[in-house]
């Protein structure tokens, strides 16, 4: 089920809220939240339910045997089963097919015979990229003292399953949310930040990024694009997939707070970024805390001399791009990152303009970013290269996303995108208080993103499919 | 991001909380309550069962109603701004419509008469003008023909219908069948249990009873059947839509989904169908027309069988007859179907089966200045259904000696 669908807004919500505040008692409010949890995430694919609660058995049956067990060998072998089983489970239904793919090619080239490996063509569980991490976490956490076992099955269930973060994050660990699990305020104050959230999170994704979608389709649909039409289509995909990831994020921590749950912040305006290692302090947080507490820091981190850390960094990346996609563009596109963080790095954590005035470094990071986007949403290499001629000018001026047929509309949105994401505070930044003003700014841009979404049928998250 | 509302009065908070969930109960709510009262929802899934009639139903009267005079059709009504509307808009005659026992479109048969022809088909076959197509060939002819057609029912329906039913009995001389161009994809001819229903097998209903022995559809309660049922059963949405058109055709100029506004170079401006210049570029000659042919010539073999003639008639759409209105790339798009339909009418005149294809007459009398169709609407006017039934006539005089 999607946030953005008629479904959640008008169907599972309104009965989840009924349900958990008003005809649940308090003890069996995890187990509610767990079943609605299951019916969100099923309705999408019933059968990849059994996945999910897979993981949830496995690892809470292993973080407890990891906190009984006092004979640290015993420990480690418990945590290695549940990391074994989370990454097995991802492993397989993510990477199989690339595996097999790219081990048949390696075989045909060395003359070994073809179609050595037989491609099952399986299709991707939902949210299964978050869902493991999160869990994983926990017999981490508890492996390393940093949490204590949960309660109860159903607490574990309520925290792997829990639906506002289930699918696409933030990935909230084990340890941040403990305490949470076993005492939770809710408070009028908590209900009403967490509308704001939701409302302005919905308007990102439904008033822009859907907005923008189009014309960054539009430029990677064409046979030879010009550099007008490369660059506007590349910087409305910039745009599309932060409106995105950020408006879903937003969706999520203000359903949290509805439930009274705090989970981190996911994004702290990443364009603003004046270096790609500032870049991914904002950009997509809980997956980069994740990667450099579970990752970077096990690899030794920076604590075994300049080259190891460069090294680790550019590792960390490189499965960081792995994670968003089985397909070699994302790995190229964790190692163009981790090659800048690790120049960075060489640089004293500095932007390479950093001598420069920090509009200059912001605005350089900024096409470093793009270019790096570019990776990320372009399917083969050869449309890499295809686009990058574009990007080059190697083919003309060109022609951009054409203003017919509302597309006028589009280019006004793309351009509201681009001053918001540069000069406006982000979400989290804003001081809301609860006026007139404020109620009725959402009550319009409530209706409007449902009018939206409800005329444009619906639109799936970009990171569902990471 | 609490520290706004923290800081704040609690009973603001609380005040402020409150009518953000008001309003968007009451949005639901009242959604909920049209999806149930006006859209009736339900009824896809708990279907209303009729109580059965204590004995024999007594059979209606032929139902007459003079239909006044109106300006506008089917098009200008999914325009969503007047204005641009009325540019197209044209006057509708007032006509007289009947329809006997069984729904269909005709008039009393006088005493003594016999149907000699029956037209079965879709829309083209209704009252358009002021009369049918089955109207002015009778006209033409001076012979009685008997309309089995209803809107909507596709190639297939009425067909099966009519020769399950055995209803005309003794049997026509001759069945003209409406085959329109966007219906010509073989893979849907290909599915016809035709065989069956010569046996006077009624599938149909068969199908319709084993669905009705379940009291609820549960596959219409499926969540991937609900995420398309919501949408389309909703207030909000109709209403959303409704403004969204207004949006994009009255300040951006962009067109709705399904309606196409255009210049043609000779009669000025004009509506077209959306749906039809999507689905037509996709009937490839070389991959439908073999099907048609086959399935057809089945049909025409079983007619003969009975001593019935079964005529073909191929209607072209609007689309195809006024194509210079349209963009070069969607006249490219259109330029298969021609062959297709020649492709089927050469297949038919192969296999012994008399049809006529209208396609070649609409265009020649179109560039002689004749306006066929409607401004308004994606059917035939009434010098469309005049020149039709001549050119029907034609074909069907001979078999009637």
């Amino acid at each position: 089920m999607l946030f953005n669908s008629y479904e959640f807004i008008f169907g599972l919500l309104p009965i989840i809220l009924v349900g958990y505040f008003l005809l649940v008692p308090q003890k069996w409010r995890h187990g509610w939240l767990a079943l609605c949890s299951f019916v969100f995430y099923g309705w999408w694919d019933y059968r990849y339910c059994a996945l999910l609660l897979l993981a949830i058995c496995v690892d809470y049956f292993s973080g407890g045997r990891i906190a009984a067990t006092p004979d640290p060998a015993k420990k480690k072998r418990w945590l290695l089963l549940s990391i074994c089983s989370d990454l097995g489970m991802l492993g397989f239904f993510k990477y199989y097919d690339l595996g097999a793919g790219t081990a048949n090619a390696l075989a045909q080239w060395a003359g070994a015979g073809h179609g050595l490996l037989p491609l099952l063509h399986l299709v991707l569980p939902v949210g299964i990229s978050f869902y493991t991490f999160q869990s994983m976490s926990y017999s981490i956490d508890i492996y390393r003292g940093h949490a204590r076992p949960a309660r109860s099955f159903v607490d574990f269930a309520c925290y792997v399953s829990l639906f506002p973060q289930l699918v696409a994050g933030p990935i909230v660990r084990y340890h941040e949310i403990d305490n949470q699990l076993r005492v939770r305020t809710h408070s009028w104050a908590k209900a009403g930040a967490g509308i704001v959230l939701f409302v302005l999170g919905l308007s990102k994704k439904v008033l822009l990024a859907d907005a923008v979608a189009p014309m960054a389709d539009w430029g990677f649909a064409q046979e030879t694009i010009g550099f007008a039409g490369a660059w506007s289509s590349l910087v409305a995909y910039t745009l599309q997939i932060y409106f995105d990831f950020s408006g879903y994020s937003d969706m999520a921590v203000g359903l949290g707070l509805l439930l009274g749950f705090q989970f981190p912040q996911n994004f702290h305006s990443p364009y603003k970024s004046a270096s790609i290692t500032e870049f991914w302090r904002r950009w997509h947080i809980s997956l980069s805390s994740w990667l450099r507490d579970y990752l970077y820091v096990p690899l030794g981190g920076n604590r075994r001399g300049p080259v190891r850390t460069f090294v680790n960094l550019f590792l960390t990346m490189l499965l960081g791009g792995l994670w968003h996609g089985a397909n070699w563009t994302f790995v190229l596109w964790g190692a163009y990152h981790g090659a800048l963080l690790a120049l960075e790095r060489m640089n004293g954590k500095r932007g390479f303009g950093w001598r420069l005035p920090r509009v200059c470094q912001v605005g350089g990071t900024f096409v470093l970013v793009m270019l790096g986007w570019l990776l990320f949403r372009a399917p083969t290499l050869s449309e890499v290269a295809r686009m990058l001629q574009g990007l080059a000018g190697r083919n003309g001026w060109g022609t951009a996303y054409p203003l017919a047929d509302a597309g006028s509309l589009n280019w006004a949105l793309w351009l509201l995108g681009l001053a918001l994401v540069f000069f406006a505070r982000n979400t989290w930044e804003i001081r809301w208080r609860p006026s007139v003003r404020l109620a009725l700014g959402l009550a319009v841009l409530f209706l409007v993103c449902v009018a939206t979404f409800l005329v444009n049928t619906s639109s799936p998250f970009l990171y569902f499919q990471f | 991001m609490l520290g706004g509302f923290e800081a704040a009065l609690p009973r603001h908070v609380r005040r402020w909380v409150g009518w953000g969930l008001v309003w968007w109960l009451a949005l639901g709510t009242g959604d909920w309550a049209a999806r149930f009262g006006v859209f009736r929802w339900q009824d896809q899934w708990l279907p209303v069962r009729h109580a059965p009639a204590s004995g024999p139903a007594p059979a209606p009267a032929v139902h007459r109603r003079v239909v006044p005079a109106q300006t506008g059709a089917g098009l200008t009504q999914m325009l969503p701004v007047a204005r641009i509307a009325d540019r197209y808009a044209e006057t509708h005659p007032e006509y007289v419509e009947y329809r006997d026992a069984q729904g269909y479109y005709n008039a009393p048969l006088p005493e003594g008469h016999r149907y000699s022809v029956v037209m079965v088909g879709d829309s083209f076959m209704l009252d358009l003008g002021t009369q049918n197509v089955a109207q002015a060939l009778g006209d033409i002819g001076g012979i009685d023909v008997y309309n089995h057609a209803k809107p909507g029912s596709g190639p297939f329906l009425e067909l099966s219908r009519f020769i399950i039913s055995g209803q005309l009995d003794p049997p026509p001389q001759v069945v003209v069948w409406n085959l329109t161009a966007r219906e010509l994809g073989a893979p849907l001819f290909l599915r016809q249990p035709v065989a069956a229903w010569f046996r006077h097998v009624n599938v149909w209903a068969a199908h319709a009873n084993a669905e009705s022995r379940s009291r609820l559809r549960w596959n219409l309660l499926a969540p991937s059947a609900l995420r398309k049922a919501w949408p389309n059963t909703s207030l909000t949405a109709y209403l959303a839509r409704q403004a969204w058109g207004q949006i994009t055709l009255g300040l951006f100029h962009a067109w709705p989904r399904d309606v196409l506004g255009a210049e043609d170079p000779q009669f000025g401006p004009m509506l077209f169908y959306r749906e039809n210049l999507r689905v037509l570029p996709l009937l490839v000659p070389e991959e439908n027309a073999p099907g048609i042919v086959q399935v057809v010539s089945k049909i025409a073999a079983g007619f003969r069988e009975q001593g019935v003639s079964l005529v073909v008639l191929l209607v072209p759409e609007k689309e195809q007859i006024h194509w210079r209105a349209l963009s070069p790339a969607d006249q490219r798009a259109l330029a298969g179907g021609e062959r297709l339909l020649a492709d089927i009418e050469q297949g038919l005149e192969a296999a012994g089966t008399p049809v006529v294809n209208l396609l070649p007459t609409f265009r020649e009398a179109t560039a002689r200045g004749q306006r066929l169709y409607w401004r308004d609407d994606t059917h035939w006017n009434d010098a469309g259904i005049h020149l039709a039934a001549e050119k029907l006539w034609d074909v069907v005089e001979p078999l009637l000696k």
